[in-house]
């Protein structure tokens, strides 16, 4: 018989599954000029956005390969770094995304409004 | 050990789980990730970086199975996509191994006339055989099913769009009870049972001589007597099943159950038949009736397995939802 996963660990999982749908959004959104992996990270985190390691390095390649980043090494400070960028096809896809993303919010600020609770009674409000 | 040192361990221990194709790729950039992290750190720290600093920083990235998995591409043996058609093969070929598994059990048990201990072995060795076939078949199932996922499978995105809904097959309520299947069946087994045994001299030719009417009995004595007692506790049994069902006006897992033994029952009374002497007289006819008894063994071992193929999805199945107002 399946165990049922606590609450707490059900809303981290869920908590992540939102995160994963948003990243790509964040990730383009600051890839419009060049950026190396380690300082797109201390970008999203300076802004709010914390993104483990493990998510964000695969995630680059995974958009590179679809066409929406491209990427070259380089040397900086006497070694080689690779450094992302937006591409002309991932410019597309981004404005397309942001105009999806303002809908979106709209729309979810508006359904998660708090809901004000008089007296006790389920449903009432 | 310098800090690089110990990272080149760790690529290594990363790049040993990737791809061929991706290995140096991914080594590179995850050297440059590192070593950026690790300066960020030794400058936070404002100290040179050193051990306990690389240590930190390959922790937080994480064990390298875990990295190397989040690098590699999504990779099943049997995917999403195919899986519900290999589950369902595995329960028809596990369903047709049971049934054909269960008439040899029964036949074994039948024509044996060895000691008990000596039917034990042979039980035991049939066991042994079965489990070894089905294990070599869930094999062999996994390697073409694995085949096709690597080779075969569709992309979802390839979906056709001509699919139509209002072509869903209607949902089936297995457990309804066919009144007038039963009911008529029942019938026709009392109606079997009671000419058969009382008034054999029924089934006969009749004719017309001089005026007066003769018949030619057409059911051999040799079948009377060593045949006809295990066709009426088949028939009788599969009554009873029936009146069960009709009263309870549902069938169960128990019922389900019972059914399926009778088919083994009735598979092994028809084998019984066709493999002992005159049904019918003349001879000619015999062989007649053994042909349409081979039909029916053949009808008899189809519907054995499909009814073991349902009680085994009726077993690995979660417990009904409440009806909607539609299907009750």
């Amino acid at each position: 018989m399946a165990t049922r996963p606590s609450a707490s660990s059900a809303a981290d999982n869920l908590d992540l599954e939102l995160r994963r749908g948003v990243v790509v959004l964040a990730v383009l959104s600051q890839l419009q000029t060049e950026q190396y992996g380690y300082s797109l990270k201390k970008a999203l985190t300076d802004r709010g956005l914390e993104i483990d390691e493990g998510t964000l390095y695969p995630l680059l390649r995974r958009l590179e390969s679809q066409g929406l980043l491209q990427s070259d090494w380089r040397m900086a400070e006497a070694r080689p770094r690779r450094y992302y960028v937006i591409s002309p096809e991932g410019r597309r896809v981004y404005e397309t995304l942001s105009a999806n993303w303002r809908a979106l919010t709209r729309v979810i600020d508006e359904l998660v409004q708090p809901v004000e609770v008089t007296d006790g009674t389920p449903g009432s409000v | 050990m310098e800090p690089q040192d110990l990272f080149e361990r760790y690529l290594h221990a990363v790049g040993e789980q990737l791809p061929r194709r991706l290995r140096e790729d991914v080594k590179a950039e995850l050297r440059s990730l590192l070593t950026d992290m690790l300066e960020d750190r030794a400058r936070q720290a404002e100290r040179a970086p050193d051990m306990d600093l690389a240590v930190a920083v390959l922790r937080e990235f994480g064990e390298p199975e875990a990295v190397a998995a989040r690098y590699r591409p999504p990779a099943y043996l049997i995917g999403p996509e195919l899986y519900p058609i290999f589950s369902l093969v595995i329960k028809i070929v596990l369903a047709v191994m049971t049934g054909f598994g269960a008439l040899t059990v029964a036949l074994a048990l039948w024509r044996s006339e060895a000691p008990l201990a000596e039917l034990g072995r042979t039980l035991w060795e049939l066991g042994i055989q079965g489990a070894g076939l089905a294990l070599m078949n869930l094999g062999l199932l996994v390697l073409i099913f694995a085949g096709l996922q690597r080779w075969g499978a569709r992309d979802s995105a390839d979906a056709p769009e001509a699919w139509n809904p209002l072509e869903l097959p209607a949902v089936e309520d297995r457990d309804r009870v066919d009144r007038g299947s039963l009911i008529s069946t029942l019938c026709f087994n009392l109606v079997l049972i009671v000419v058969l045994n009382f008034f054999p001299s029924l089934v006969a030719v009749f004719y017309l001589h001089d005026g007066t009417w003769g018949r030619f009995p057409l059911l051999a004595p040799e079948f009377l007597a060593d045949q006809l007692p295990w066709f009426t506790a088949a028939w009788a049994l599969e009554a009873g099943l029936y009146l069960a069902v009709l009263w309870r006006r549902r069938w169960t897992a128990l019922t389900r159950w019972a059914e399926f033994g009778l088919s083994v029952l009735t598979g092994v009374v028809l084998g019984r038949a066709l493999m002992g002497g005159e049904i019918l007289i003349p001879a000619i006819l015999t062989v007649f009736a053994k042909g349409v008894m081979v039909i029916l063994l053949a009808v008899n071992v189809a519907e054995a397995i499909g009814q073991i193929y349902h009680l085994i999805g009726r077993f690995f199945a979660a417990p009904p939802a409440p009806l909607s107002p539609s299907h009750r």
